[in-house]
């Protein structure tokens, strides 16, 4: 007698198919993280060596002009102080970047004086 | 399924195969649902942590240290996770069978539902009868396959359904346990 297995299909999920196939959809869409689609390869692939240069050029304007105040006027020296800040500079370096230069190397050199 | 088939399962998954994500819940989700309805004794709730468990199965499957036997570390995180259900539905408050490990009475139950039937039945065994019960005559495994999942011997899964099954018909069939 207890050979005979218990008849447990009332309490079996799969005795609605529809029902369970939601189920495991549900905990596929959940547990696996969504693929990458291929055109997102394709368009990070393209912009990738554009974008790493960008940034690299971003971080050597940056540190130089960073570094343009520490060699400006001594402190103290009031009178040239205003007619400084716009030659020199973040401010003078953001007008050089938007007006551009003939010699980018000599104005640079200026900046830094 | 083989070994190999399993640990093939894996690294598709872990590849990123939908497909093979698929074959692996519906591979896994008899057995997490059989431990969870033997833990929290709630058929709905028990789906719901099957779900669950799978869930953070998929999401760790990276940590599985050896692909090639999923079973036992499926099993420790179903039966995980229902008992956390449990806690969560205790400090709610709210009226669940909080007596899960421990064999109870079985209550009467309503006339005409054979499922709340056979909860109530279900109610009478331990926890680890319950289990191996559900996972050979619900979801229809070897005993061989349920050793391996529940970390028992071969022996001892036979013993606990025999025992079950026993305990099972006096509940649900008593005239004819008594014969």
């Amino acid at each position: 007698m207890t050979d005979h297995p218990i008849d447990f299909s009332p309490l079996d999920p799969r005795r609605d198919p529809d029902r369970f196939d939601g189920m495991i959809r549900h905990v596929v869409a959940r547990g696996l993280p969504p693929p990458v689609s291929p055109l997102t390869w394709s368009l990070a692939r393209l912009f990738a060596p554009g974008f790493a240069t960008a940034l690299v050029l971003a971080l050597v304007f940056g540190v130089l002009a960073a570094r343009v105040p520490a060699a400006g006027p001594a402190p103290g020296d009031g009178a040239g102080t205003a007619a400084t800040a716009t030659s020199t500079g973040p401010f003078a370096f953001a007008t050089w970047a938007a007006t551009g230069g003939d010699d980018p190397w000599s104005d640079l050199d200026m900046l830094r004086r | 399924m083989s070994q190999d088939d399993d640990r093939d399962l894996v690294r598709r998954i872990l590849d990123g195969d939908a497909r093979a994500a698929d074959a692996f819940a519906r591979r896994w989700f008899g057995p997490c649902y059989a431990v969870a309805l033997a833990v929290v004794r709630h058929p709905q709730d028990a789906q719901d942590v099957a779900q669950e468990s799978l869930i953070k199965a998929l999401r760790r499957l990276d940590q599985l240290a050896d692909p090639g036997t999923p079973g036992p570390w499926i099993h420790a995180i179903a039966r995980n996770t229902a008992l956390s259900h449990l806690a969560r539905a205790r400090r709610r408050g709210r009226s669940v069978d909080l007596d899960a490990v421990t064999p109870i009475p079985a209550p009467a139950a309503p006339d005409g539902d054979e499922g709340a039937r056979l909860v109530h039945a279900l109610g009478v065994l331990k926890e680890h009868e319950r289990a191996v019960v559900l996972l050979h005559d619900l979801d229809g495994l070897p005993h061989a396959e349920i050793a391996t999942f529940l970390g028992v011997t071969e022996t001892n899964s036979r013993q606990l359904l025999f025992v079950a099954r026993k305990k099972l018909r006096a509940v649900l069939q008593p005239e004819e346990a008594m014969s």
